[in-house]
């Protein structure tokens, strides 16, 4: 669960932000880090994404490292289609839908689960592009909501919770984004602040901290718009409060770096592989992981 | 200085304006020669970003077309309105992609603003009054040419020629955004 929590809040980051590479990169950059982000002149697009990602180890509450025990294993894949139309001329809204499976085993005992996780929907306006002014970069304000259609790890259903795919409760995101191109450079910058409602389990009321994420980005776009890029995320989030008590020990930290290549198809065809790690360097109760990701994505313009 | 470029940023982003007519601008070229934008019976300005992907995916199109038309009475310029432009930095893109026409320097892009261009590709054809008969896309392509793409500025000048009204006066341009402050 902590886990799934993590790679949500990196996936909906990237979902909302996604720098575009300049007035060159800007259009094949953005749309790497944030595959859901219409590009320059694009109005509607719908794409499809294939997620691959295998568990090495965990951070505890102290920030300790532990490689996976021998006889664990957790393997996620998920799937993801998503939508972003244009609305007005420098607005969009994204629509993503994740869809979640995975194993567990932990000595003799193996679960698999999965289904639906927590749907998005998000809004991106931005005041100005990257790449029109030497001076100022391009500036966004996000906006987005997302909904509790997972199953939360209490209605799991298997004793190791593999089921689990959502947290269980609201997420409100807001956020800014920063970014500017130099030639066929593009360096983003974004941060987002997520605000998530309490839930009840039972007797117990709980309610998670707001989730502060900055995701850091730098691409490079070839002349052929073949885009290249690199990004870190960083996630933090304070105790969370149960029954109205904050619980000591339950902040969590993620550090997460990804790397891609994006590739125009068409011009109203792109795709993506990209490869991502929460290294094991620093962390609090959170998983290290290493992915893949293989991402298509149809627009219209 | 960032406070002063963002008072720029928002007057320029209320007031881009599409003037029906275009100041006789005189704009120093990279056949280094001043031209005036206005001078010809019918001129074409196609505006243009050295990185962009879209003006380079379109260089031969815009080099046959302009071939083609000249004989025709048309004049072609393409216009660099983006901050730092120089005449030395785009002569060398003008002899490096084989234009038949100059690339004129638009300083402050004042002609850029006069008739509302914000991404590179933009293309304006004026008659000899500086009217404008026709603003928007080269084509339907963005920098995957394909075979059946709509092309908004071929159609144009052919009305214009013809002297008959211009079928699609305006459409959109696909190119990247000019960096013009």
């Amino acid at each position: 669960m902590q886990f799934r929590s993590a790679e949500y809040a990196a996936a909906l980051a990237l979902m909302l932000v996604a720098p575009s590479a300049s007035a060159q990169a800007c259009c094949a950059g953005a749309a790497f880090v944030t595959p859901g982000r219409l590009g320059l002149h694009d109005f509607v697009l719908v794409g499809a994404d294939l997620r691959a990602a295998a568990v090495v180890g965990s951070f505890d509450a102290s920030g300790h490292y532990t490689s996976r025990a021998p006889g664990t294993v957790e393997d996620d894949l998920e799937e993801d289609v998503f939508a972003a139309i244009r609305v007005l001329k420098r607005g969009q809204i994204a629509f993503f839908v994740p869809i979640i499976q995975t194993i567990r085993r932990a000595g003799a005992l193996t679960d698999a689960g999965g289904g639906i996780g927590d749907v998005n929907l998000s809004a991106r306006w931005d005041f100005f592009n990257a790449g029109q002014s030497r001076y100022l970069p391009g500036i966004a304000v996000l906006a987005g909501v997302t909904f509790p259609t997972g199953v939360p790890i209490e209605s799991a259903g298997d004793p190791l919770g593999a089921g689990a795919t959502g947290i269980g409760a609201f997420q409100f995101n807001g956020g800014l984004a920063l970014e500017q191109t130099f030639g066929p450079w593009l360096i983003g910058l974004s941060g987002i602040v997520a605000a998530r409602t309490s839930r009840s389990v039972g007797t117990i009321s709980e309610t998670l901290a707001p989730q502060l994420s900055a995701l850091a980005t730098l691409a490079y776009v070839t002349r052929r718009e073949i885009a290249i890029a690199v990004s870190s995320a960083l996630t933090y989030e304070d105790d969370a409060s149960i029954n109205d008590q904050t619980a000591p020990g339950t902040e969590r930290l993620t550090l997460t770096f990804s790397a891609g290549l994006l590739l125009p198809l068409a011009d109203t065809w792109r795709a993506q592989v990209g490869a991502n790690v929460v290294p094991p360097i620093v962390g609090v109760n959170t998983l290290a992981s290493a992915g893949l990701q293989w991402t298509l994505v149809h627009t219209w313009f | 200085m960032v406070l002063r470029h963002a008072i720029l940023a928002a007057a320029l982003c209320a007031c881009t304006a599409k003037e029906a007519r275009v100041p006789r601008l005189a704009l120093p070229g990279t056949d280094g020669a001043p031209h005036g934008v206005v001078d010809a019976h019918v001129t074409v300005l196609v505006f243009f970003s050295e990185h962009c992907p879209c003006v380079r995916a379109h260089d031969a199109r815009l080099i046959a077309l302009a071939n083609e038309y000249a004989s025709r009475g048309v004049t072609f310029f393409a216009i660099d309105s983006e901050v730092g432009a120089t005449v030395a930095s785009d002569g060398a893109e003008m002899r490096e992609r084989g234009y038949p026409f100059p690339i004129l320097v638009d300083h402050e892009a004042r002609l850029a603003r006069a008739v509302g261009a914000e991404y590179a590709t933009y293309s304006v054809v004026l008659d000899e009054a500086g009217d404008v008969l026709y603003r928007g896309g080269f084509d339907s392509d963005h920098t995957h040419l394909s075979a059946n793409a709509r092309p908004y500025l071929r159609d144009a000048l052919d009305d214009v020629v013809a002297r008959r009204p211009v079928r699609r006066a305006q459409t959109e341009a696909l190119g990247c955004a000019l960096r013009t402050w």
